[in-house]
This record gives C-alpha cells, sequence and structure tokens, in this order.
C-alpha cells in the first residue's frame, strides 16, 4: 500500500513539476493591458476629491431613480444558486458557448431595452413613483469598451427625450435633453452599469448545465432558441428566472427577458397581482460600428452645461443613521451593520414598507424612510456609510464593535474610523458622541 | 493610494502566467487576465488590499478555473490537441517532453473535477507556492482547512490522475 500511495504521490508531483515547465508566450496583449490600465485610473480618482469651479444644482430625481431602478435590476444578476431543471442546454452546447464567446469579446454592443410593470404594487410612495417613471418605456442602448454607455430615452411619440452617457471606468454620466437643450454632467459614486460590458452578467447563466430549452421562435423576425435559467435569489428570497433567445443561425444572443416568462408575463401584466416588474432587451447586435462622438462627455454646442458633483456625506449625516439603527434595533446597536439591501434584515425592512405608516413605530418609520432616502440618491447601502467611508477614511481602518451596546451609554464604543490625514481615530460611542483617540487608546488592536 | 499603473506592471506577468498554464489558449488567458484585473479593481474600490499578488494570484486563479469547468462541460466541442512545443525543454528528450505534456494536460482536465475551493487551493500552494497562511487569508478560511482541502486535492488527484493513466496503459497494452 505505502509503495502504491508513493507512486500516487509521485505522479502528482510530476504533473505540478511539468505544468510549471509550461512554455508560456509573452502576453496579455496589448489591448487587455491597455483597457485594464484605463479601468484603473478610475479607482485613483475615485480617492481624490473633486476639484470643481462648477456649481452645484440638485440632482434631477428622475435621473437618479432610473439609476437605482437600473441598479436594483441589476443587483439581481449573480446573486444565485440553482434549481434543478430539465437538461436542456446541453444539446445546444455549441449555441450557448458561441453566444458566450461573443458576449465576452464584445467590444461593441447596441440592443432596445423594453421596460413593463404591474400596476397593482402596493408599495412605498417612492417605489410608485420609480416605477411609473419607467414602465412602459424604450430605450436605446449602445455600448463601447471600456466601460461607455449611452442611453437614449424615448417619448411617446418616438422623439428622443433624453440622452444619457455613462462613463462607468470614470464613473462620470452626462445627461442631454434635447428639446430644452440642457445637459447635466452627474459624478457618481459608483458605476450603474458593469464596466465589463452589458450581457456580462448573463454569462453564468449561460454556462449554467441546468438550462431549460424553452423552444424556438421568432424574435425579431429571427428565429431563435430559448433558455431559462432559473434560481433561488439568496437575496431576496424568491424565485428569479431569465429567458435568453438565441439566433438558431448565427448563435448570437438577440434577446433577453428579465424575469423570464415563467414569472412575469407582459402581456398579462394587468391580470396578475404581481409585484414584479421586469424588462425585455432585443435587437442586440454585437460588434457594431460606434462612433466614439456617440460616447462623448462633453456638452454638445449649444447646450446649457450643469454640472452636479458626486454626492458628499458628512460624519453627523453618519452617525445620526447610526443612531435610526440602534433606535430600530430596540435602542441597542446590533450585532453587526446590516445592509438592509438583503437578506433577513430586508425582508423584515421590506414587510414594514408595506405597513400603513400609522401602524408602525416611530422607529421604524424613521430607518425606512432613511433608506428609501438614501436609495433614491443612489447611494450603496447601508444608508449612508459607505460613501462616508469611500470618500473620508482611510481603507480599512473602519471598526464596529457595537454588539449590544445601549443607545446612550456614553461609555462604551459603537465604531470607529480614521479620517484621511489623521493620526488619532474617530471613536463613536453609544451616546452618539464622537472623540479622537489614540490608536493604543482603543479597545482592540489597530493596523496603522 | 494605490498607484494601479505600478500593480499592473508589477503583476501583470504573473497574472498571466497563471492564466495562460491553465488555460493553454492565447485569447482565453487575455480574458481571464481582465477579468482578473477588473475584478481586483473592484476590491480595491471597497477595501483595502493587504496584498495585490495574493488577491491577483487567487482571482485569476479562481476565474482560470471556472473557464476549464466550463470546458469540461463542453469536452468534446472542446477538445485542443496537446501542444507539444509548449513543454519543450533542452534538457528533455522527445519522450519525457511528450509525458510531461500529456501530464500536463491530464491535470487541466482534473482541477475541474475537484470540487472549486480544494482546486483553489491546490493551485494556489502548488503553482503559486503560497503559503498556508496566505491562502487562508485570500480565502477567507481558517488555516487548518488549507491543510485539510490541500490534502483532498492531493488524494483525489492521485485517483483522477491514476485512472487516467491506468487507461492509458490499458490501451497501449497489446
Amino acid at each position: 500500500v505505502k509503495r502504491s500511495k508513493r507512486k500516487d504521490s509521485e505522479l502528482v508531483g510530476e504533473a505540478v513539476s511539468a505544468f510549471r515547465e509550461t512554455r508560456v508566450p509573452d502576453g496579455p496583449s496589448p489591448e487587455v493591458l491597455s483597457t485594464i490600465l484605463e479601468a484603473g485610473s478610475a479607482l485613483e480618482k475615485d480617492l481624490q476629491p473633486i476639484t470643481l469651479g462648477d456649481r452645484r444644482i440638485t440632482m434631477k430625481r428622475i435621473a437618479k431613480i432610473a439609476v437605482a431602478a437600473a441598479l436594483l435590476v441589476g443587483a439581481c444578476i449573480g446573486y444565485s444558486y440553482l434549481v434543478p431543471a430539465p437538461d436542456g442546454g446541453s444539446a445546444y452546447a455549441d449555441d450557448l458557448l458561441a453566444a458566450s464567446r461573443q458576449i465576452e469579446r464584445a467590444k461593441t454592443v447596441t440592443w432596445k431595452t423594453k421596460f413593463y410593470q404591474s400596476n397593482s404594487r402596493k408599495d412605498s410612495e417612492a417605489q410608485l413613483r420609480l416605477n411609473d417613471r419607467i414602465a412602459g418605456q424604450t430605450r436605446l442602448y449602445a455600448y463601447k469598451a471600456p466601460g461607455l454607455y449611452r442611453d437614449v430615452t424615448l417619448d411617446d411619440d418616438g422623439q428622443v427625450a433624453s440622452i444619457a452617457i455613462s462613463d462607468t471606468v470614470h464613473l462620470k454620466k452626462l445627461v442631454l435633453h434635447p428639446k430644452d437643450g440642457k445637459a447635466t454632467l452627474f459624478h457618481l459614486t459608483e458605476p450603474m452599469y458593469r464596466p465589463s460590458g452589458p450581457f456580462v452578467g448573463a454569462l453564468e447563466c449561460l454556462k449554467s448545465k441546468d438550462l431549460e430549452w424553452l423552444g424556438k421562435k421568432k424574435v425579431d423576425g429571427r428565429e431563435a432558441n430559448g433558455f431559462r435559467h432559473a434560481f433561488w435569489t439568496e437575496r431576496s428570497n424568491h424565485k428569479w428566472s431569465y429567458d435568453f433567445w438565441i439566433d438558431a443561425e448565427t448563435k448570437q444572443l438577440v434577446a433577453r427577458q428579465v424575469p423570464g416568462l415563467d414569472i412575469l408575463d407582459p402581456d398579462r401584466i394587468y391580470e396578475e397581482d404581481s409585484r414584479e416588474s421586469g424588462f425585455f432587451q432585443h435587437e442586440i447586435v454585437f460588434g457594431p460600428k460606434l462612433d466614439d462622438s456617440l460616447f462623448s462627455l462633453e456638452a454638445p454646442e449649444g447646450y446649457a452645461l450643469e454640472v452636479e458633483p458626486a454626492v458628499k456625506i458628512t460624519e453627523e449625516e453618519v452617525i445620526e443613521f447610526l443612531g435610526i439603527v440602534a433606535e430600530y434595533f430596540d435602542k441597542t446597536f446590533p450585532d453587526r451593520m446590516p445592509g438592509f439591501d438583503h437578506g433577513e434584515e430586508n425582508d423584515r425592512l421590506q414587510k414594514f414598507k408595506k405597513m400603513p405608516k400609522e401602524e408602525r413605530t416611530a422607529a421604524q418609520n424613521r430607518l425606512v424612510e432613511t433608506i428609501e432616502k438614501y436609495m433614491l440618491m443612489w447611494l450603496p447601502g447601508p444608508g449612508p456609510t459607505y460613501t462616508f467611508m469611500q470618500a473620508n477614511i482611510v481603507d480599512g481602518s473602519w471598526r464596529y464593535i457595537g454588539k449590544g451596546v445601549k443607545l446612550g451609554d456614553k461609555g462604551r464604543i459603537v465604531c470607529w474610523y480614521r479620517l484621511k490625514d489623521s493620526q488619532t481615530y474617530r471613536a463613536v460611542y453609544g451616546d452618539l458622541s464622537v472623540k479622537d483617540v489614540a490608536a493604543e487608546d482603543l479597545p482592540l488592536p489597530v493596523e496603522r | 493610494m494605490t498607484d494601479w499603473q505600478a500593480v499592473v506592471g508589477r503583476y501583470a506577468s504573473m497574472v498571466w502566467q497563471i492564466a495562460y498554464r491553465l488555460l493553454d489558449d492565447y485569447e482565453d488567458a487575455d480574458d481571464c487576465v481582465q477579468e482578473t484585473f477588473l475584478a481586483a479593481l473592484q476590491v480595491a474600490r471597497r477595501q483595502r488590499v493587504e496584498s495585490w499578488p495574493g488577491l491577483l494570484a487567487c482571482l485569476s486563479t479562481r476565474k482560470a478555473l471556472n473557464r476549464l469547468h466550463w470546458r469540461i462541460r463542453h469536452a468534446a466541442r472542446h477538445e485542443k490537441p496537446v501542444d507539444w512545443s509548449a513543454v519543450s525543454s533542452g534538457e528533455f528528450g522527445p519522450e519525457e517532453n511528450a509525458r510531461a505534456a500529456e501530464l500536463t494536460g491530464r491535470l487541466r482536465k482534473a482541477l475541474p473535477e475537484l470540487p472549486p475551493q480544494q482546486a483553489e487551493v491546490f493551485c494556489l500552494r502548488c503553482f503559486q507556492n503560497l503559503s498556508y497562511r496566505e491562502i487562508a487569508r485570500e480565502l477567507d478560511i481558517p488555516t487548518g482547512s488549507v491543510s485539510r482541502l490541500l490534502h483532498r486535492a492531493r488524494a483525489r488527484l492521485h485517483t483522477l490522475l491514476d485512472s487516467v493513466v491506468s487507461e492509458d496503459q490499458k490501451e497501449s497494452s497489446p
């Protein structure tokens, strides 16, 4: 037995040695290197204060809402695990592989998206406003690597209502309103679309061995095979699905429906008491020639430009939020700071959101309103904390130790962080007071 | 502040080598490098990166293994003939080179058969020489788990490689 084991071990060792000896050609390609470097410059800009001689105006609510909608829908992608489904994908492995390759390698893409929703939704006012705004819209999209998106919204007469050009690498967005000649430049805190491409989120789905084949149908005049990827979302704990349509001849992805028709059928949307909204992406074209001018972040001649800097969050707002959270948890700081955007705490919050205001406690009302406020500002959660940390504190210096601390306890620290250019730490106590504390006086060791 | 240009300059070659060795395909490796650095950027936006080489080795290994896994599901359609020249070395004769190429190919096929975390630990330890502690930090697992996962990965690879080799011997027997 020993001899056999030694032989096996030698075999793996030999394979590892051979593997390590493999000759590797020069790489990566200059194109990839340039994309990576370009993407990285955004990170450095992230860490620098935005210098503006610009006027600050109030951000247009509708634009923010649309962005929030896109983010929320996009956030669903990728948080899944699979449920058993008929083995429909394997017979079309070549088609799926070809479609995936095209998505991965696309440097330009154009497509249309139609949004729809159930009117029976009885969520909070803000959610209704958001849904009303985007429902029934058709938008024309274009993508160009690295990370540039163009999003044209049409009005009811099919005329261009607005054009949004987003640079997801440098985190800027220019919105043009041709009818009144206005242009607004936004500085974003997070990319609203995937920098690596519009359908990259679909790749994992297309690679799933549990894809269900939906048969063939005509999509925009092309015969296409349909595939469904169905799963339970961990974030919101319900069933979700995506339907994909791949041209039977060219093997290109030609349409995607989110959620799939098993969850929400837009033709029957007004008959159902569904909580879901959805969209249909179609007329997808990979590799069209797109002029750089389509993605220019310079306002065209004749437009009045207004500049909206990135949202700035103050320390006071963060402290206030901590207090609101503690109030919500029966005046005791929770074990860890919840994100409120997924999992158990999100479920609980959603439950409260559906209740009439009068039936909620004051603490629940405050949290619901606060979370909603920051959601509409398109800030990644929880609340204002992430945005504040990104802009103001030394990376990795945030530490939360609030478990069990009573709101009002002036003797116990809830959390601390180190502001940029500061040698001491800002310690937040249970009574929401803040003190400057030296590293050696903190209750736990910190990295300097 | 992160000097991204320096990070890319210093580690692009390392990431490329990890990707290429695992994938044995120029375009796939190119894509893998891009995905790795873009993913690393996302990490850097959210938290301080303690070790760039560790993070990049981990991300590139994971992404390359994912691609290998995808390939194995479509093995018949993605079969690539062994590139004998890829392992050629002046130190060995043609037979040794052929065996090395064969073993490398077998290893690429065997790795996606392992549970993902076992495969990652194995690659990071055996190909990248990361310490148990570094692997534990990058994968956010206890150091003891690294040792256990590595042991299981080796055992499973023994079986997988041995069965392949045995089959080959059987086939070549008269």
